[in-house]
């Protein structure tokens, strides 16, 4: 027994010793610019610095929500409460019903403009990826979210990613999707959580190029496939979000994007948001062929600009 | 509670911690250990089922003390069918029967007569119910066909029928392989630790590194077959036979290793399926503690090959669709049942599967005759996986046509054949590792492999054979 002990600890040491000298170094790894932090931590970071302000709207999304700016909302609040963008990329019903949970257990929230489409309609617990989990902040599951930050390091081509960047070199596309790239460098408003990218930059500075380059044509093309939706959790989790929205009085807006460049967000998919939810506050773009068919609506295949979130905007009713 | 989570590497080094440090010199200790670890590790999942569990358990134990104790036969037989009705029963109510309800409503509506009411209940499968009931049938049906004497111990046949590294998705053991381990004093081996800890580091391989990433693209092709090219939904099929067959033998290897580590030595499960030569010989290699169970309690009750040959391919047909049954309900399984009914009768005829007869091929047996044997048998087990991976038959009949009528070679997806490729890499090296390899190279290797584990480590992504 003494043997195996012993050969167990010796062969577990350098695992463990990397693993240690990796969560070491959390702090520093996550403010790197080619790291993408995870967003739900970053936004309860922004929430508690903020702590003096008085939240009562809240956007609650994922990437493809980016483009309605929460600063919108504050340009017309009467008193001086403001609008928060909770996102998570990948985030989905879970994430929403979570993170509305802990959101009321801090605020008071009086508004929630929920996003809604085919895939963040299915079910999915976090799925230890570290960029798309919870807070642990939120669900409490710590072991699970610093296990994800470590293991990335497991994997060589996120080593060979980072070294490449620290080296300021050009990876070769075996390491793409590792780091990010410089088109997706961002920043985050300290007050609102809106976020803004470099490709809004690009947008901004100079859009009839953007949008006439090959490049955005490439970007422009759709590779999605919807997953199957798991109906039965799907629907047991927006009758949840549901029951949070009555209990607490809370006046919402789900809004259905048309993502995708097609009709993603199946009928099948709309009627039960519309059947669960009040349909007089679902703003359903999902079969806006006006909206989807049109490039200049997009930054790329599956994310709106903000020319797109004006409109959203101004069909939300206060 | 999965063997791919965090939860179990904590949970494990406990248990052995507490069995071989704390509880070592008592075995009513060390079995107590094993029991309240089994149903702690269930109810990680859902305590609810505990009770069933228990019952099935204390039915079984009671049934078992008590068929050698009747005078007569009859009343032996009684309460062998009392076992038997009452763990059919809970499988069939669980299990089976929104499928029997909802098939008879089908047959019924295509004649033109609509009920007025039909019941399907809103029913949660209990994770491992198919392999824990079929443990406790064989225990009852032993010990009526005397080949087992029933234990009076309660916790150590408890710890049997719950036993935990075994408990959701098997190997099935058998009362007299495992029973008697369980009621005897361990002793901790090194060897045994060893081969215990490689056998997880090799399931979990398979498993994390393997079968999970083969999965997305398995559910891609399946779920949009229509849009896909035959050559795609050939290479779809082959994947989901390297995605089954890892997750599932990667299960049996961790609860192997896991048991080992405990002192307790469980049947091997699989054995290179996919070297086999014919299916008669698949099935040898394949869930063997399966198939062997329905060899044993259906098919030689049945009356097994020796009452001619029109009853004997009625028993080959009976044990292939209740063995398809067994994996789900669902009629694919079923179809893909009588698929392998139809691959074996002919080997049966041709007096191939009589085990003297036709060894068991080893994976250094490369003559260019045995190679194309191989193929053949892995290509006919792929098509028969075509039917146990699609939703419904409409389904897998579609996507078998577009496979062979609509071949193309425009394949999409190639991702995957890399990871074929790497279990093949990995189980070569793996299956010499005793033989050939210095300790620095074995090492190398285990951390090679704990590096792709962790570095592709997904926990809570479920196992197969879990809804089985």
């Amino acid at each position: 027994m003494k043997k195996f002990i012993f050969n167990i600890i010796m062969f577990l040491i350098p695992i463990i010793a990397y693993a240690l000298i990796i969560f070491s170094l959390y702090d520093q790894v996550i403010r790197k610019p080619y790291i993408q932090r995870n967003r739900s931590e970053h936004l309860i970071e922004i929430l508690q610095k903020n702590e003096t302000l008085t939240y009562n709207t809240f956007i609650l999304g994922n990437s493809r929500s980016q483009m309605l700016k929460a600063y919108n909302f504050n340009k017309c609040s009467e008193d001086n409460s403001l609008a928060f963008h909770f996102d998570n990329p990948g985030g989905n019903i879970y994430h929403f019903y979570n993170s509305l949970n802990y959101l009321i257990s801090k605020y008071s929230v009086k508004r929630v403009i929920l996003f809604i489409d085919g895939q963040s309609i299915n079910f999915k617990v976090d799925d230890n990826n570290y960029a798309t989990n919870l807070s642990p902040e939120i669900n409490s599951k710590y072991l699970d979210y610093y296990f994800s930050f470590i293991k990335g390091f497991f994997d060589y081509k996120m080593i060979v990613s980072i070294l490449y960047k620290e080296f300021e070199m050009s990876p070769l596309d075996f390491f793409r999707g590792y780091v990010l790239d410089e088109k997706s460098y961002n920043s985050t408003d300290l007050i609102t959580g809106d976020i803004e990218f470099e490709v809004d930059r690009l947008i901004k500075r100079d859009r009839i190029n953007f949008y006439e380059s090959g490049e955005f044509d490439y970007l422009f093309e759709n590779k999605y496939q919807a997953d199957k939706l798991k109906m039965n959790i799907s629907k047991q989790y927006l009758h949840k979000i549901k029951s949070i929205f009555d209990i607490h009085n809370i006046n919402y807006s789900i809004v259905i994007p048309p993502v995708y460049l097609n009709e993603s967000t199946s009928k099948e998919q709309v009627e039960l948001i519309k059947k669960i939810f009040n349909p007089t506050s679902v703003l359903d773009f999902s079969a806006s062929p006006n909206i989807y068919n049109n490039k200049y609506f997009f930054k790329d295949y599956s994310h709106f600009n903000e020319q797109f979130g004006e409109i959203i905007f101004s069909k939300i009713e206060f | 509670m999965l063997f791919n989570s965090i939860e179990f590497f904590l949970f494990l080094p406990l248990v052995f911690i507490f069995y071989w440090f704390i509880f070592n010199k008592n075995l009513k200790a060390q079995n107590i250990l094993i029991l309240t670890s089994s149903y702690f590790f269930y109810a990680w999942w859902d305590y609810r089922f505990l009770g069933l569990i228990f019952l099935s358990t204390l039915v079984d134990y009671f049934i078992g003390i008590n068929i050698p104790k009747q005078n007569t036969v009859k009343r032996q037989k009684f309460l062998l069918l009392c076992s038997l009705v009452f763990n059919l029963g809970v499988l069939g109510l669980f299990k089976y029967y929104n499928f029997f309800i909802d098939s008879f409503f089908d047959l019924v509506s295509s004649v033109g007569y609509v009920p007025n009411n039909y019941y399907s209940l809103n029913i949660i499968l209990p994770v491992g119910i198919s392999f824990y009931t079929f443990q406790t049938m064989s225990y009852s049906i032993d010990i009526y066909k005397q080949k087992l004497s029933p234990t009076k111990d309660f916790i150590s046949f408890a710890s049997f029928v719950s036993f935990f590294p075994q408990l959701v998705a098997g190997p099935i053991e058998r009362a007299n392989n495992l029973l008697p381990q369980i009621l005897s004093k361990r002793k901790f081996k090194y060897s045994n630790g060893i081969i215990g800890l490689r056998l997880i580091l090799i399931g979990l391989f398979k498993k994390i590194v393997i079968a999970d990433s083969l999965s997305p693209l398995v559910e891609n092709i399946f779920n949009n077959y229509q849009d896909l090219g035959g050559g795609t939904l050939w290479l779809g099929a082959f994947y989901f036979a390297f995605q089954i067959y890892c997750d599932f033998s990667g299960y049996s290897d961790i609860a192997i290793g896991t048991a080992k580590l405990l002192g307790i030595q469980l049947m091997t499960n699989f054995n290179f399926p996919y070297l086999s030569r014919n299916v008669s010989e698949f099935w040898r290699r394949w869930h063997i503690s399966l198939s062997s169970w329905f060899r044993d309690y259906l098919y030689i009750p049945l009356g097994g090959s020796k009452q001619g040959v029109f009853k004997s391919i009625r028993n080959i047909l009976i044990v292939f669709i209740i063995s398809g049954l067994w994996h789900g309900a669902n009629w694919t399984f079923v179809f893909w049942g009588i698929f392998h009914a139809f691959l074996f009768i002919p080997s049966f005829l041709n007096n191939k599967n009589n085990h003297q007869k036709t060894k068991i091929n080893t994976p250094s047996n490369t003559s260019i005759f045995n190679i194309v044997l191989i193929i053949k048998t892995f290509i006919l087990v792929t098509i028969g996986w075509v039917f146990f991976r699609s939703d419904n038959l409409i389904s897998a009949f579609e996507y078998l046509w577009k496979m062979i009528f609509e071949f193309d070679i425009n394949f999409v997806h190639r991702s995957g054949i890399l990871f074929c490729l790497l279990l093949i890499l990995v189980e070569i090296v793996y299956h010499n590792i005793n033989i050939k390899y210095s300790n620095y190279f074995k090492w190398g290797l285990y951390y090679m492999l704990l590096f792709m584990i962790i570095s592709k480590f997904n926990s809570g992504s479920s196992f197969i054979y879990f809804n089985f």
